[in-house]
């Protein structure tokens, strides 16, 4: 329609829609924190959900295949077979010697007391055979690694070594809390954008008569529209500043204290996702649901009122 | 006689075999003809339900007939588009009943806001708003807002916004019913005023006192038909040629 306004009107439009915030400042406050609560809930359950996924990948990344070579096995294969792992890209690939193999036993905690079964044994002359350490990148991809693994010169079926147990239940549980986490971020998201959207139109049905009114001195559509998206933009963003202030606070302050109470290390979770690496999805996701949802809600909310 | 052919070549609204039912199946309009020439001013009375409101919603586009025709200046209400609907409506000063003036803006908004819907210059804004407040005899309340007004205050600011695009017709649709006898008067008369000055007036009333006293053109409506039109007419008249059974 009549889009070709003056600038001279953009600018009264534009100030209109500030102006209207203070107009209906009880409006403008009660959805602003509306909109601010959803986004709060919808942030919160966002970190969590980082911090799930972190750990899942922290316990992925323990998981490792160990490739036994024969014992006597000559350097210059050696360097083939590491060439090959690397080349599954599969994960980090480090190569442990019959010499590095001998100290770690060595070492173990299962040899104390039993120090007599390594004697005549040292770090040139042993038993042990020399192997590659495979950590894997990713746990879904343990089965596919095994079998490349065995298709190696020199390497028979047996000399392949992982916990299949422990990677099976790994990956069934990191594929639950996935699909869990997705589940309810969905539902959060969809909730949150039907609370702005019904805020939105509250603020709208608020002033269906205003609508009205305008429409019969004769604006247009977009003449009395532009000022009610400034205003869902104004509250979206306000909301997002708001919700972003009050996540940040409360996630650092949260974090501090569990790592304070050292509850953290007891569960075995040394590391928490830090703020700043979140803070841009979490930033577009509040200005997608809040300014965009509100822009959208009140267009269609308004639909209705303008036809008089 | 002379009179009246120069003011047929300056039809201003030419409303022809007009009919209306609302979804409901209320017929408020059944074969209505109606034209109104430049600079005249119109009465349209008759009972609630006679269909005067109707006629006035498809002057504005409100409502579309079910068929006829209705021209009102360059615009054909009929057969528009709804997009163009707000182009129409700025050529008319629209006065309702209960005023409907913007609740949160002061007077000077509310005649503000009309002129920048038709985009006019701030300069022009800030000249004609006061000069406008001054016509109705508002200038002291220029910053008052609508609810710290009386009834007749705010159907003055209505009319000032109503008047600020110089419209070429004024229509109004019950203006004194939610004012007493005296301010319906002064209200007419400042109506009355604005018609001297060149712009057609159409009021819809059923206020009898005021018909009487202004002595216009008075058009009857009654169950959606005019049943009479009368120069100089009262409403008493008309309201007799309703009761007479036919």
């Amino acid at each position: 329609m009549c889009i070709l306004l003056k600038l001279r009107t953009f600018r009264y439009l534009i100030k209109e829609g500030v102006a209207n915030t203070l107009r209906n400042k009880l409006m403008f406050f009660a959805s602003t924190i509306t909109v601010t609560a959803s986004l709060i809930i919808l942030g919160i359950f966002i970190l969590i959900g980082a911090n799930v996924n972190l750990i899942g990948k922290n316990i992925e990344s323990g998981l490792m295949i160990q490739v036994f070579l024969d014992t006597e096995i000559k350097m210059d294969k050696i360097d083939d077979i590491g060439k090959k792992i690397t080349n599954f890209n599969i994960g980090k690939v480090s190569f442990v010697s019959k010499e590095q193999a001998f100290k770690k036993l060595k070492t173990m905690d299962m040899m104390k007391g039993h120090e007599r079964l390594l004697e005549g044994y040292d770090e040139k002359n042993n038993f042990l055979p020399p192997s590659f350490m495979v950590t894997l990148s990713r746990a879904e991809d343990a089965q596919r690694a095994v079998e490349q693994l065995k298709t190696l010169p020199g390497v028979k079926a047996d000399d392949v070594v992982y916990h299949k147990e422990v990677i099976d239940k790994v990956i069934k549980m990191m594929n639950v809390i996935r699909i869990v986490s997705l589940v309810v971020l969905a539902l959060l998201a969809a909730t949150a954008i039907l609370i702005i959207s019904n805020t939105v139109k509250l603020t709208v049905f608020a002033r269906r008569k205003e609508i009205g009114i305008m429409k019969y001195i004769g604006a247009t559509d977009f003449f009395i529209h532009l000022p009610f998206v400034i205003e869902s933009i104004l509250i979206g963003a306000v909301a997002c500043l708001l919700a972003l202030l009050v996540i940040f606070q409360g996630y650092e302050a949260v974090i501090g204290y569990l790592k304070v109470k050292s509850i953290v290390n007891d569960i075995g979770i040394n590391n928490f996702v830090a703020f700043s690496s979140i803070f841009r999805q979490l930033l577009f996701i509040y200005l997608f649901i809040g300014v965009g949802m509100g822009c959208i809600g009140s267009s269609i909310s308004m639909r209705k009122y303008l036809k008089v | 006689m002379l009179e009246i052919i120069k003011r047929g070549s300056k039809k201003l609204i030419d409303i022809r075999n007009v009919y209306k039912t609302y979804p409901s199946g209320v017929e408020a309009l059944k074969g209505v003809s109606l034209k109104i020439e430049k600079g005249e001013f119109v009465f349209l009375v008759g009972p609630s339900g006679s269909g005067k409101s109707t006629l006035l919603k498809l002057l504005l586009k409100e409502e579309d007939a079910e068929s006829g025709i209705i021209r009102v200046g360059k615009y054909e209400p009929t057969s528009m588009r709804r997009g163009k609907i707000p182009y129409l409506r700025r050529g008319m000063g629209i006065v309702f009943q209960d005023f409907r003036l913007l609740p949160d803006r002061t007077v000077y908004e509310n005649v503000a806001f009309a002129m920048h819907i038709i985009e006019a210059v701030p300069k022009d804004i800030r000249r004609q708003v006061p000069m406008l407040l001054a016509l109705v005899g508002l200038s002291s309340k220029a910053n008052h807002y609508p609810h710290e007004l009386s009834g007749g205050e705010q159907q003055r600011v209505a009319l000032a916004r109503a008047l600020s695009n110089n419209p070429s017709v004024l229509l109004a649709d019950e203006p004194t019913g939610n004012l007493d006898p005296d301010t319906s008067l002064d209200i007419v008369k400042l109506i009355s005023d604005i018609n001297h000055r060149g712009t057609t007036v159409l009021i819809a009333t059923h206020a009898r006192e005021i018909v009487d006293v202004m002595k216009k053109r008075v058009v009857a409506l009654d169950k959606g038909k005019i049943v009479s039109d009368q120069e100089k007419g009262v409403y008493s008249v008309e309201t007799e040629n309703i009761q007479i059974p036919y």
